[in-house]
């Protein structure tokens, strides 16, 4: 994509004469550089809270109170190794990514099968079902939890992983409908019509033509997710009992006592919370990212 | 696929689970105390406990006490709750009020706390808990700012402190802190204790004739001198109402006041042991709050946190047993020395260090009142810290009207 | 009337809607017309709690106070997403790297992005005030969450900082669609940048601008954590949202009936809100 709008801006401007273009790009080259300073120190700027964040996390108490914006002298990596000891940081990170991938393949399979009538079908019935999801994502939290908890008892899933994919995989079908139905209203119709004229049923068109078609909204959705699996505290607070099935943030944010709050254990576990998210973020960011900003417009 | 794992694991979770369940009584505590940021020496005390009764296994289920709010009364309407559970005074009201804990009158321990607090242990007579400590709030001292000021004694009254604020304004020292963001917590308990204390002995049970209707605010002299002594401070520039409504009293009122920026802090007690770990500030003490009503300063109880167990509790022998074996002095002293505070005991050990004798000199005196949280009905107790704020930030306004509208608020719990 | 197979599809996801989203939902509002403590009995009450939503005058301040919050966010993180974006697009070269880079705020929790914001807005020693000190722009401390004319506007900004990269990339995905010939074309005719930017890009960035207000809307009118956390709704009120009152009156005071009551307050506000936004933004990207 950049390939092409940089060759044609090229060959636009081939047009005109030889000394306009080297002016144009003579000024395009300082226009474009003080462009990339000024977000460049935009995005500083916007980092710093984090980066200040991470320092502050490698700093004994007495250096935060004493001099609070200075930087870390030496690093005290014990900080990490006691909240990491305290947190069973591993295990709860691993179950908090086994909820998320479960959530996220349900939520895609069971939104977008749902908007595909949605999207096609233009009758007060798929209307009125539509509107009917949005209002999901309306709810304010804490509405309806003792009785989704008696509920969740009486399906005998206390202390369960399948609680918490239940209840993330029913709270995100909202956005999951709200994504893939404008998603889908773009996907042109003549493939499934020819599909149709070959007598496929409209099982395996949604399965065959339309699903591979929604990976880039899948990417966006599977953000949405993941953010909000891993910064929920309620629901394994709520559903969870055993410690060694509880998923990250609740463990993080024991760390917040009730009437004292310890800077040595709040920066590093809230940097150790974050840095999954970090890593994988980075790992994916091209494929994330592109994902994500292709599906939520188009 | 990945489905199948979550539910294979979780099958095979409950399974060691019920294998483990059938060696020992599983008892599943929940409490906001004992991990993370306040381990409070529950693990020697639970290991202890294990050791005693070898078939019982402590299984504890640490949360934050915001959390235990949206977990617990579900689980208790489920008919599931934990076995037993950890409350304190606004717990006590609205889960015992509404039938949901277990009447513990007949318990053994019941006569071993002392006498004035047994009053507190429930709702009417029924008892609900075991209080575990006494905690409370008074004013830490930056002794090395006091030296520098030249200020000698610790202020008893309030003009003593407007005379103290002077010397510290004049060595450019900030003299004190009412951290309010968050609610406004230090301007509340520093009212209530001016308000409450109306002499030198104060009335342990005067917060209830207000909430009675026996009594009007609005008529109550010490109620319009504790906000008279707020006045009397900010003209003196005790504290900076702006600054101290954007201190958070929990996290930024600590370090503001380790790194030496102020020289007095109200707060609680359980500060002491944080502080001492830090070294910081390098000299400090814990006093209690100069007065308005009298001549004698006063220090205020919190009555704290203790166990119950919820009327489904799954285990009710094993759960006395727990709470029977936190209340005996060689067990309970470990927890309060590690949370600094005062036992509930008959002659029971308490964990104060010397730092703090100012502070519990006034309490043994009588010069004491109760933080009344549990006492007041709970929209009284979340307005008067906002009314209290506000008043800080704007110390002109008429204080009769608010104290109306806190005799409404009253009546309207009492219709 | 043959019935079209496709709305089959919808069964098993509006099965489990109903059955773990709205069956729970309807029994939590039903609340709203009882007296109840969360636990044991709850009684009757009729309208009563609503009738005191309508008569509290707080609630004024607290309906002002979400109106503001919600607005202050939602053009902040949008106008500023927009602008980013559209410098962004003209500069290829750094254009993902920095879209990364903005997006890594919204990757931390909203709890602990609060708690770091208390540190840095401290008063005393806090980390802005510090460093405005620090540039030589000592007279520009404020308390910044103590102040209530402007405490709002600091939680706000947590806000907007929080997710101003998402609508940056939201926006940066509708720039891709904009097709380079159409920006060409402008530059050859002599059309500046400013203008192309009014008559061009935001005409064609319509949908985009939709999913990004209706998002950011919902997310604001909703959302409780930055004040809660940051100042739990003081000072005098002045930051008490409607989503942060809710959660007051469960956990602090215990009326989870007057909070169902205005949890139907605030669901009926909301979904006025966004149906009315999205038709005129729907009915604007028809237009196009």
């Amino acid at each position: 994509m950049d390939g092409i709008t940089i060759k044609s801006k090229v060959e636009s401007v081939d047009s005109s004469s030889n000394s306009k273009l080297a002016s144009i790009f003579c000024m395009r080259n300082i226009k474009q550089g003080s462009m990339i300073f000024l977000m460049s120190a935009v995005t500083l700027i916007l980092l710093s809270p984090v980066i200040y964040m991470v320092f502050m996390s490698f700093r004994s108490r007495r250096e935060i109170m004493m001099e609070p914006l200075a930087l870390p002298t030496k690093f005290h990596f014990s900080n990490y190794l006691n909240v990491i000891a305290d947190m069973n940081y591993l295990g709860t990170v691993m179950n908090t990514v086994g909820v998320t991938v479960v959530t996220i393949i349900l939520v895609s399979i069971l939104s977008s099968l749902a908007a595909y009538p949605l999207a096609r079908l233009r009758s007060k019935v798929s209307s009125l079902v539509y509107v009917f999801f949005l209002l999901g994502m309306v709810i304010p939290p804490f509405a309806a939890l003792t009785p989704l908890y008696l509920f969740i008892r009486d399906l005998g899933l206390l202390d369960t992983y399948a609680a918490l994919v239940i209840v993330y995989t029913v709270g995100h079908l909202p956005l999951g409908v709200f994504f893939y139905t404008s998603f889908m209203k773009a996907i042109p119709k003549e493939l499934e019509e020819a599909a149709t004229l070959d007598g496929a049923s409209p099982l395996k068109i949604y399965w065959y033509v339309i699903f591979p078609m929604l990976k880039p909204i899948t990417g966006t959705l599977a953000i949405f997710i993941t953010l909000g699996v891993w910064n929920d505290v309620v629901n394994p607070l709520l559903f969870i009992t055993t410690n060694e099935k509880l998923t990250i943030m609740p463990a993080v944010l024991r760390f917040l006592g009730t009437y004292s709050v310890d800077p040595t254990k709040l920066f590093p576990a809230a940097v150790l919370a974050s840095l999954p998210l970090l890593v994988v973020f980075f790992a994916l960011s091209k494929q994330i990212v592109n994902g994500m900003t292709a599906g939520a417009v188009k | 696929m990945e489905l199948k794992n979550a539910v294979a694991g979780s099958l095979l979770a409950t399974c060691m689970f019920s294998l483990s369940t059938q060696a020992a009584t599983e008892l599943e505590v929940s409490s906001w105390k004992g991990a993370g940021a306040e381990v409070a020496n529950f693990p020697l005390i639970i290991e202890r406990f294990e050791e005693k009764y070898p078939d019982i296994k402590v299984k504890l289920n640490y949360m934050a006490r915001n959390d235990m709010v949206t977990s617990i009364p579900a689980r208790m309407q489920a008919g599931n709750p934990p076995d037993v559970v950890m409350v304190d005074a606004e717990f006590i009201l609205h889960w015992g009020g509404n039938g949901q804990l277990m009447p513990l009158n007949d318990q053994a321990y019941v006569e071993r706390v002392q006498p004035h607090l047994k009053r507190f242990l429930g709702l009417g007579d029924d008892i609900y808990y075991s209080m575990l400590q006494v905690s409370g709030m008074g004013v830490y001292v930056n002794d090395d700012l006091f030296r520098q000021a030249g200020v000698e004694s610790y202020p008893n009254t309030i003009d003593e402190l407007v005379g103290a604020c002077k010397a510290f304004n004049d060595k450019g020292i900030q003299p004190l802190l009412m951290a309010a963001n968050n609610g406004g917590w230090t301007p509340y308990v520093y009212f209530l204790a001016m308000a409450l204390a109306d002499s030198d002995t104060p009335n342990p049970t005067r917060i209830d004739d207000f909430v009675s209707g026996e009594k009007k605010f609005a008529d109550d002299q010490a109620m319009k001198n504790a906000f008279e002594g707020f006045r009397a401070m900010i003209n003196a520039d005790c504290f900076d109402p702006m600054v101290s409504a954007g201190t958070d009293p929990w996290s930024v009122a600590l370090t503001t006041f380790q790194s030496g920026r102020v020289a007095m802090l109200p707060q609680g007690m359980w500060n002491i042991t944080p502080f001492s770990n830090d070294q910081l500030p390098e000299n400090f003490s814990l006093h209690p709050f100069p007065v308005i009503n009298g001549s004698k300063p006063v220090v205020m109880d919190y009555n704290g946190p203790g166990w119950a167990i919820p009327k489904d509790s799954g285990q009710v022998e094993a759960a006395k047993k727990w709470i029977d074996f936190w209340m005996t002095d060689e067990n309970l002293k470990e927890y309060l020395t590690a949370d600094t505070s005062i036992t509930t005991l008959q002659g029971g050990t308490s964990g104060v260090p010397s730092l703090a004798a100012p502070y519990e000199d006034a309490r043994t005196a009588g010069q004491v009142v109760t933080f009344p949280v549990g006492s007041i009905p709970a929209d009284l107790g979340a307005e008067m810290p906002h009314d209290i704020t506000s008043f800080m930030l704007d110390p002109d306004q008429d204080y009769n009207a608010i104290l109306a509208r806190w005799d409404k608020l009253v009546e309207k719990e009492l219709n | 009337m043959k019935v079209d197979k496709r709305l089959l599809f919808l069964l098993p996801a509006l099965f489990l809607y109903i059955a773990f989203t709205m069956f729970p939902v309807m029994k939590g509002i039903s609340l709203s017309l009882t007296e109840y403590a969360g636990v044991g009995e709850a009684t009757f009450v009729g309208m009563d709690n609503y009738k005191e939503i309508f008569q509290d005058q707080r609630y004024l301040q607290v309906l002002k106070n979400t109106l503001v919050y919600g607005i202050t966010v939602v053009i902040f993180q949008n106008g500023l997403g927009l602008i980013f974006a559209a410098i962004l697009n003209s500069i290829p070269a750094v254009r993902d790297a920095i879209r990364t880079a903005l997006l890594v705020p919204s990757m931390l929790s909203l709890v602990i992005a609060g708690y770091v914001w208390q540190f840095l807005y401290a008063p005393m020693g806090g980390g802005l005030n510090e460093l405005l000190v620090s540039l030589g722009l000592g007279s520009w401390q404020r308390v910044w969450l103590g102040d209530s004319s402007i405490a709002l506007f600091s939680v706000a900004a947590v806000h907007v900082w929080m997710f101003v990269g998402y609508s940056t990339a939201i926006f940066l995905a509708g720039y891709s669609g904009i097709s380079s010939e159409v920006k060409d074309a402008a530059r050859v005719d002599g059309v500046s940048p400013i203008k192309s930017f009014f008559y061009i890009d935001i005409p064609l960035l319509a949908p985009a601008i939709t999913v990004n207000i209706t998002l950011a809307t919902i997310g604001t009118l909703k959302s409780f954590e930055f004040p809660f956390i940051m100042t739990a709704g003081g000072p005098d009120y002045a930051t008490m949202t409607l989503g942060l009152r809710i959660f007051q009156l469960i956990f602090s005071e215990f009326k989870y009936g007057s909070a169902a009551a205005l949890s139907v307050v605030m669901i009926l506000l909301v979904a006025l809100i966004t149906v009315a936004q999205n038709s005129y933004l729907r009915s604007r990207e028809d237009k196009i």
